[in-house]
């Protein structure tokens, strides 16, 4: 093996070190990144359960600030941005459904 | 007749005596052969599969990156979502320990179902951190 030889097979194996520790480093990263977005996944699945209980609220306060002429539980819904109306009786017992 | 003196040619006791006479000569010298071509062979190899490997994890990446990307808009709204959710819990559990029968039945009943409100709550903590 003549120097020429060597100094090539020098540059190469160096090349192969400075992939080697390339792929090492995305790997951990792809990784690290793949567990954030699961993480991300798992907090939309866990809103989309809580959207559910945030609706039912809103409309047991609607319907209990209506049914009690609440002017407390209104004006809380209100600072929240939901207001609601109420039918008069004749037409509806129930509260209009509730808009945000 | 020329008188000569005949030497029969008796097989020799053992052949491999009149190799033993040959005057010794060195095996013959082989070829060189240089370990460059083979060095230079896997070097190559294992060059080209980890630049194979690297390509497969740089496009595994920006795949990556556009599915962390395309979830943004979601996760905003999610937190919009549980911080509206955490503010009216909070809101109708001071309401009901202010005294209000409306906010206090509802209270009630979300304990019945095992949801209690904690009043000091914050989503920013479980709010999943932005790129």
């Amino acid at each position: 093996m003549n120097k020429l030889q060597h100094l090539g097979l020098t540059v190469l194996a160096g090349g192969c070190l400075l992939l080697a520790a390339v792929n090492v480093a995305l790997s951990a990263s792809n990784r690290s990144m793949q567990a954030d977005i699961g993480q991300r996944q798992q907090f939309v699945q866990q809103s989309v359960q809580l959207e559910g209980l945030y609706r039912e609220i809103i409309r047991a306060l609607a319907e209990l600030g209506a049914r009690n002429n609440d002017q407390d539980v209104r004006a809380l819904l209100l600072r929240h941005g939901i207001s609601y109306t109420v039918n008069p009786p004749a037409a509806a017992a129930a509260p209009a459904p509730v808009r945000k | 007749m020329n008188p000569q003196t005949v030497v029969p040619m008796s097989a020799p006791a053992d052949a491999g005596s009149a190799n033993e006479r040959r005057p010794y000569t060195s095996p013959r010298p082989h070829p060189e052969h240089s370990a460059f071509v083979p060095v230079l062979l896997g070097t190559l190899s294992l060059l080209l599969g980890l630049g194979w490997l690297g390509y497969v994890q740089v496009t595994e990446r920006d795949a990556l990156k556009a599915a962390h990307g395309g979830q943004q808009v979601t996760v905003d709204s999610a937190g919009k979502l549980r911080g509206s959710l955490d503010a009216l819990a909070a809101d109708t559990q001071r309401l009901a320990a202010g005294g209000n029968a409306s906010a206090a039945l509802l209270v009630a009943e979300l304990s019945k179902r095992g949801i209690t409100i904690n009043p000091q709550s914050s989503t920013a903590a479980a709010l999943p951190a932005k790129p």
